[in-house]
């Protein structure tokens, strides 16, 4: 992955004048569509992201209804002009991991028992990337949800860490993850700090493992108090 | 002043009476949903703030008939889950003679009890209850569920000052579909009013406010 002449540290911080365990600047605003049921934006970074949250409603198509609990849906989507080059529209390889596993680390929270037979459906579109749009569509898509007034035992909070010339760093940015060594996304349920996605992409050695999972974990917590402010601030007098 | 709390929020350590909107954890109670806690001496609960609606036996809805069958109506009862009006549970006796899509066709609107939900959420809705009636003229507006409450107020309170200062027939379904009937000018009065309760259903004082606003209003009429 590394690429020779490209430095990611300039006077010993990062590119964007960071430490290593700072995050990028975090913005959410929750409510801002008015025909969902719940919806949140959110800037993280360059990331600029808008979820929905529609439900608990009917299923179509029939046969994907359970009889004793609700499903949750996701779709995560990038818009073509997201990207530096144009991304081709709908659904890739790509795009249906990131709804799979964001579908399991939202599903893990919410309450299905008490709307049986039902749907709950959650729409991410990325307007803009510049790396870890996967956890800031998770952050999003849990503020979203909760503003739909489902219930849940908990909010999802996610943030990733990573590897860049051999030290490990939280919430990487654009350049940081293409030319890095290794990505660790983390998504966890704050009230138990229980993990509900984690998945690595290059290699970590043991301890340099721990150490990204327990700076992501941080990273995590602070995204979580972002949240409650987002969300208490809607209903401020 | 109540105070908001999110999912997931603790709410209590104490071992209490829990409403809706709460769970017990370890030993401590939690929030599960957004809304406004109500903590009393040995009670907790959270009025949720949106959300869908879930049919509970004793509740009045405001039905619309979506498909008409030999033997019963389909209404949409604004949830996810369809509801059941048998013929025999029209208020009059039926004798199998007349077909029931000319006594209701699709479209027409009811106020109706439930009388059954099943456990795989099967809701039969009746008129043979005082109260339940056919709607006629007027029209269907819909706001969220959980303000429904609010909308009627504690004792009535906010739904007598919205039906005498506004002067229509108002009717409010518990799964937050409204009907309204009255002159033209009064309706959008009413409708004012009402969108003006959702949308500030978490302050206080809004009686009071609401009374103003419409008997200012009616003035300009």
């Amino acid at each position: 992955m590394k690429k020779d002449g490209v430095k990611l540290f300039v006077d010993g911080k990062r590119l964007d004048g960071r430490e290593l365990d700072e995050l990028r600047p975090i913005k959410m605003e929750v409510g801002v569509l008015k025909r969902a049921d719940g919806s949140a934006y959110l800037e993280w970074g360059e990331n600029k992201i808008i979820a929905a949250c529609y439900g608990p409603r009917e299923v179509h198509p029939r046969h994907m209804e359970e009889a004793d609990k609700a499903i949750v849906r996701v779709r995560y989507n990038m818009a073509p002009f997201s990207v530096p080059d144009r991304k081709r529209p709908g659904p890739d390889r790509r795009s249906h991991e990131i709804s799979k596993v964001t579908k399991e680390a939202l599903e893990s929270v919410v309450l299905t028992h008490l709307y049986p037979k039902t749907v709950v459906d959650v729409f991410i579109e990325v307007l803009q990337a510049n790396a870890g749009t996967r956890c800031a569509g998770i952050t999003a898509a849990a503020l979203a949800m909760a503003d739909a007034g489902i219930p849940m035992r908990d909010l999802i909070s996610s943030c990733a860490a990573g590897k860049i010339e051999g030290k490990v760093a939280v919430d990487m940015m654009g350049a940081e993850d293409n030319f890095g060594d290794a990505d660790l996304p983390l998504a966890i349920s704050p009230q138990k700090k229980e993990v509900t996605l984690l998945q690595m992409d290059g290699n970590f050695t043991r301890k340099e493992f721990e150490e990204a999972f327990n700076m992501a974990m941080k990273g995590c917590l602070d995204v979580y108090e972002i949240q409650k402010q987002a969300l208490l601030k809607k209903y401020e007098v | 002043m109540r105070r908001l709390v999110i999912p997931g929020e603790l709410v209590s350590k104490e071992n209490k009476k829990m409403g809706t909107g709460v769970a017990r954890k370890d030993g401590e109670i939690h929030s599960n949903q957004l809304g406004l806690l109500d903590e009393k001496e040995n009670f907790v609960r959270v009025i949720p703030l949106s959300g869908g609606y879930n049919p509970k036996e004793i509740d009045f809805v405001i039905g619309v008939v979506s498909y008409v069958h030999n033997t019963f109506w389909k209404l949409d009862i604004a949830s996810p889950y369809k509801s059941i009006l048998p013929g025999g549970e029209f208020f009059r006796d039926l004798r199998g003679k007349e077909r029931l899509r000319d006594i209701l066709p699709i479209g027409s609107a009811v106020y109706v009890k439930i009388k059954e939900v099943t456990k795989s959420k099967g809701v039969f809705t009746t008129l043979k209850w005082r109260g339940a009636t056919v709607l006629k003229g007027g029209f269907l507006i819909e706001i969220s569920p959980s303000k429904v409450p609010r909308l009627i107020g504690k004792k009535d309170s906010m739904i007598d000052i919205l039906r005498s200062e506004s002067g229509c027939e108002i009717l409010v379904g518990q799964n937050g579909v409204i009907w309204i009937n009255g002159p033209v000018e009064n309706m959008d009065l009413a409708i004012e009013a009402i969108r003006y309760i959702e949308a500030n259903s978490h302050k206080r004082g809004l009686t009071d406010y609401v009374k103003n606003m419409l008997i200012e209003k009616r003035k300009n009429l």
